[in-house]
């Protein structure tokens, strides 16, 4: 049993032929990750990865000859939208966008586009996930868990990796992790990914993880309180900076990131969320409940 | 990125939003004029992006026989929250007869646009507060489907707007909203719009902030991006992809993802310690990026300490190694500095650094402890 993906899951990629796609395809592979095709507009009828994956044009090609059922987009951000569009189309289940920094209009209308899809979105900015048998998807590093009863999910790839290398290294296992991303407005929130680790067996304790900037975190608070029965540990990161400090506000016109790391504690504690200090107090937190 | 209020203003003639006349300049000695061709009575506005420009006495009213041009260098002359005046905007006064509060922003819990518009109580002087009534409404657009004529009609009655009044307040919605979508904007606001003696419509205060993931449809702007006046860091560290931060301690850090960084300053606070400048190389860096924003710290005189921390996933430990190795082949002396890598090519990366001599250490926590006792061993 594995969350959104595992080892039988055929995986396309997406934009195969760049730099970071061919890198972390191959780096997936070694791990044990089943990837069949990728897609690379222009490349069609190369084989990459030492001859082993044919390239196609388009995606409903390349889903009729593999019949791959989840892909993984690593195309600049200037081809997000049409790259997502595509597979969102051909409907393949679940896409993982692993490309970061595209336009929010654009987000908008993907998410808009696939209202009446059935297609999971992870992503935008995306680090990727680590399966139930530790696989590890998208840029996560191999070989950072060990098995265990913790879901993590977070928005960015390398505190997360840590916080879950920590846990390994306190003897502390996970079920799975999931990174959603770091933009505004992803594919699949907080929420979506709690309401999966709750009715995922093998998920007995959650563990959220969340840093400064957009609201993710306060969206999800209210729905923990009402419909989460496991345990909820949460660290923000950010919470020694006062406000004061930053002056960014109106450059930008975006809130300072260390105002909002206040307001997602608060959130969370109202939530009933067990919060961490420091990113060591996690594993004791863990143990304790 | 938010526009000044000059370049907004001037997006905003394009897209058939009137504007009181006004001209900018960064000459004080053409303040006079400028105002001939204006009309008598003007408000000087300086061109800055920071609250409290009005408090701070960068907006002033001049009369006629006032002396414009003094004003206006005295406006120049000024910084306000720390950022120096540049341009000053010198607009027609005009005659408020009713005001209103326009904003078009996408709002991260309905996933969509929203418009915000309120009516405001007229305001007697320039200088007052102003106050919303309860006529405020909020309006959700679908991207796909776009701004209809019923969504203004209701935003229009709601602000009491008189029907005679509807084609124009239609025009600066329609405009706003063509504003958002052609330029990718964040946030197109109008504070105040304002009706005058003579029944028009204008947008007296100006806000576009644009999406800079959009940047490369709008080349354009882009090109006429205006350096603002920041900290030299930032300039440094922006040209190389960096994201810095600035604060008061004597332990510098680069660090791969803001979140990962601000975890570490965490864990800093926590034995004592205080983060100086925070580099954030996310993204997948690359050993030119990692040498350049190593040399910012190693340059920085506060600095007494430095920190190298990487969890590779996107960003390659080894291309890290390189870079680090890069940077201390220009930089003969320079604070003693702490590495601790892990994740993708971590191994090969600690192989390339261990020929150096290096404080490489094996968890991050003694990482960040290591940095701090340097700093307590430096100020005893």
């Amino acid at each position: 049993m594995s969350l959104l993906i595992n080892q039988n899951t055929k995986i396309l990629i997406q934009g195969i032929t760049g730099d970071k796609g061919s890198f972390y395809a191959d780096q997936m592979l070694k791990g044990g990750a089943q990837i069949v095709v990728g897609v690379s507009p222009g490349k069609g009828g190369d084989w990459v990865l030492d001859g082993k994956i044919p390239v196609f044009d388009t995606i409903d090609a390349a889903v009729e000859a593999t019949g791959a059922d989840a892909s993984i987009v690593f195309v600049p951000a200037r081809n997000a939208y049409d790259a997502l569009m595509e597979s969102i189309s051909a409907e393949i289940p679940l896409i993982i966008c692993i490309t970061g920094d595209i336009p929010i209009q654009d987000i908008l209308l993907i998410k808009e586009y696939t209202k009446n899809k059935s297609v999971r979105i992870i992503g935008p900015g995306s680090p990727g996930m680590i399966t139930s048998e530790k696989l590890s998807i998208g840029v996560v590093p191999q070989n950072i868990s060990i098995k265990g009863n913790v879901g993590v999910v977070s928005r960015s790839g390398p505190l997360a990796y840590e916080i879950i290398f920590e846990l390994r290294q306190a003897g502390l296992g996970i079920s799975s992790f999931i990174g959603i991303g770091n933009a505004p407005i992803v594919g699949s929130d907080f929420t979506d990914i709690l309401e999966s680790f709750e009715m995922d067996p093998a998920t007995e304790k959650i563990l959220l993880i969340g840093e400064g900037g957009t609201n993710l975190e306060e969206k999800v608070a209210g729905f923990i309180a009402e419909h989460i029965t496991k345990p909820v540990i949460g660290y923000v990161a950010g919470s020694s900076i006062s406000p004061e400090k930053e002056n960014t506000t109106m450059r930008t016109g975006k809130e300072p990131v260390a105002r909002s790391v206040e307001s997602k504690i608060d959130a969370f504690k109202s939530a009933g969320v067990r919060i961490a200090a420091l990113p060591q107090e996690i594993p004791t937190l863990i143990r304790s409940i | 990125m938010r526009l000044f209020e000059y370049q907004a203003k001037g997006i905003f003639q394009k897209y058939c939003i009137l504007v009181p006349k006004n001209q900018v300049t960064s000459n004080a000695a053409l303040a006079e004029q400028i105002r001939e061709e204006i009309g008598d009575e003007v408000v000087l506005k300086a061109q800055v992006l920071t609250r409290g420009r009005a408090k701070a006495g960068g907006i002033r009213l001049i009369h006629p026989k006032d002396d414009i041009a003094s004003a206006a260098a005295e406006i120049l002359d000024l910084s306000i929250g720390g950022l120096k005046v540049k341009k000053v905007l010198i607009e027609e006064a005009v005659q408020v007869n009713k005001q209103f509060f326009l904003k078009l922003e996408v709002d991260p819990y309905m996933e969509r646009p929203v418009f915000t518009c309120s009516k405001f109580e007229v305001r007697k002087s320039l200088t007052n507060g102003m106050e919303a009534n309860e006529n405020r409404i909020r309006v959700p657009i679908e991207l796909s489907v776009g701004l209809l004529d019923y969504q203004i009609r209701k935003i229009a009655v709601t602000l009491e707007i008189g029907k005679d009044m509807w084609d124009k307040f239609s025009r600066i919605l329609f405009g706003m909203w063509k504003i958002f979508r052609e330029l990718d904007a964040e946030t197109v606001e109008i504070n105040p719009l304002i009706i005058n003696e003579s029944a028009e419509m204008l947008a007296l205060g100006a806000i576009i902030d644009l999406d800079e993931n959009a940047l490369f449809r709008h080349p354009d702007i882009f090109e006429k991006k205006e350096t603002v006046d920041e900290s030299q860091l930032r300039a440094e560290a922006e040209k190389f992809g960096i994201t810095p931060w600035q604060y008061d301690g004597k332990i510098s850090c680069m660090i791969d993802g803001a979140g990962f960084g601000f975890a570490i300053v965490d864990t800093l606070h926590s034995l004592g310690g205080e983060v100086g400048i925070l580099l954030d190389v996310s993204g997948g860096a690359g050993d030119e990026k990692i040498s350049a924003g190593l040399d910012i710290l190693f340059r920085d005189k506060k600095t007494e300490s430095v920190l190298i921390a990487i969890f590779g996933g996107l960003t390659c430990c080894d291309r890290i190694a390189h870079g680090i190795l890069k940077s201390l082949a220009k930089n003969s002396t320079h604070p003693p500095l702490v590495v601790y890598l892990n994740g993708t090519h971590s191994e090969a990366g600690k192989t390339l650094l261990n020929q150096h001599n290096l404080i490489i250490e094996e968890s991050l926590i003694a990482a960040v402890k290591k940095s701090f006792e340097i700093i307590k061993k430096e100020n005893i």
